[in-house]
């Protein structure tokens, strides 16, 4: 892959994972094994696309009050403790089998997001601009759907989206690749955490558990600067243009690009690794 | 916007900024620049999410919200762990 085609992969996917709050490795990794390179050098890359693109969301999301940090930072927590176990445990599982299955898991988060019309949480028209953002000492809060209307939520079910947490985090250590596919869809189907409240919190949470990864491929001598820092300028550009994106488009129509996303992920895991 | 989360905006936009050019630095400039242009912007990457976590930390144990700036110290204290191992084995 020649550097533009690395820089337009790069802009893409990281624009396409701030959009659905997936992180874009899951989708760099892929595209740039199909173009020749290795999954031990495609990797770090693909971790660097999800840090610039969580970097590149965080200035607009914070200004429109789109990210839960609470709930972000509570779920984290288990996730990275699980990331942590399965690095430690990746030579049990063969890494084939682990890819069918994160296949299988993204094809029934696509299935759930996509069959659910509407709206879950409705705008309550008490509720006005100074109301939106996070609630102190819970995982709740208000944000804006579009000008006039705001919507309040509460997560639910938080124990069993725990368990979701942890499973993003263990496979994520497994396999190498961010969680973010499970984080979106556990937070947003399993605790009714609005969708877009759901991909930008986990904007948040992929970018720091890829800020340990990466600490640990600059450690092994994994990272090609040159290659990472066109991945990274080009991942800036489109995180930040995926967030924007993100924050015009109407819930339903986030919901639907990402389940057609996991999909087409879901796909290219089970094809790539029957 | 409450003040400490705007200035975290501010905070991160600085980073943003700083991790593009850098970047581009880092693709485009020859030799050693180029190559400490590119490991800088690799820093910037990773210190910006640990920065916001440790902000996040201070600002709710100034604002009373004990609970969830233990939970973030200890999100902190996992990382770190991490690392270590990472680094150690």
């Amino acid at each position: 892959m020649n550097p533009v085609e690395l820089a337009i992969a790069a802009f893409i996917t990281a624009a396409v994972g701030a959009l659905g709050g997936l992180g874009g490795a899951i989708l760099l990794v892929p595209v740039l094994v199909l173009s020749g390179l290795s999954a031990r050098e495609a990797a770090p890359l693909g971790l660097i696309s999800v840090a610039a693109g969580s970097l590149a969301a965080a200035p607009h999301q914070l200004r429109a009050h789109l990210v839960n940090h609470r709930l972000g930072v509570s779920t984290e927590i288990i996730s990275s403790v699980a990331a942590l176990i399965g690095a430690l445990a990746s030579g049990i599982i063969g890494q084939s089998a682990l890819a069918i299955m994160l296949g299988v898991v993204a094809l029934v988060a696509a299935f759930f997001g996509a069959r659910r019309k509407g709206l879950r949480n409705l705008p309550d028209p008490l509720l006005t601009l100074g109301d939106i953002g996070e609630h102190s000492g819970s995982l709740s809060g208000v944000y804006q759907l579009d000008q006039h209307e705001f919507v309040e939520y509460r997560a639910r079910r938080v124990p069993l989206g725990l368990v979701g947490m942890a499973s993003a985090g263990l496979i994520a250590g497994l396999s190498g690749v961010s969680g973010g596919f499970i984080k979106t869809p556990t937070t947003s189907e399993i605790m009714h955490v609005p969708v877009k409240v759901a991909a930008a919190t986990t904007t948040f949470t992929v970018g720091i558990t890829s800020a340990m990864a990466l600490l640990v491929y600059e450690a092994q001598g994994r990272i090609v600067v040159s290659d990472a820092a066109l991945v990274a300028a080009s991942a800036l550009i489109g995180g930040t243009f995926g967030s924007r994106l993100q924050s015009v488009l109407p819930p339903p129509t986030v919901r639907r690009a990402l389940s057609a996303v996991l999909v087409v992920i879901g796909l290219l895991l089970i094809v790539r690794n029957r | 916007m409450i003040p400490s989360m705007a200035r975290l905006a501010g905070v991160m936009q600085v980073a943003l900024v700083a991790a593009f050019v850098l970047g581009l630095g880092g693709a485009f400039l020859p030799g050693s620049v180029g190559r400490a242009s590119g490991i800088l912007c690799i820093g910037v990457l990773i210190a910006a999410p640990i920065l916001r976590v440790a902000w996040l930390s201070a600002s709710w144990t100034r604002a009373g919200d004990r609970r969830f700036a233990f939970l973030g110290g200890a999100l902190l204290g996992v990382l770190a762990v991490g690392a270590v191992l990472a680094f150690v084995t």
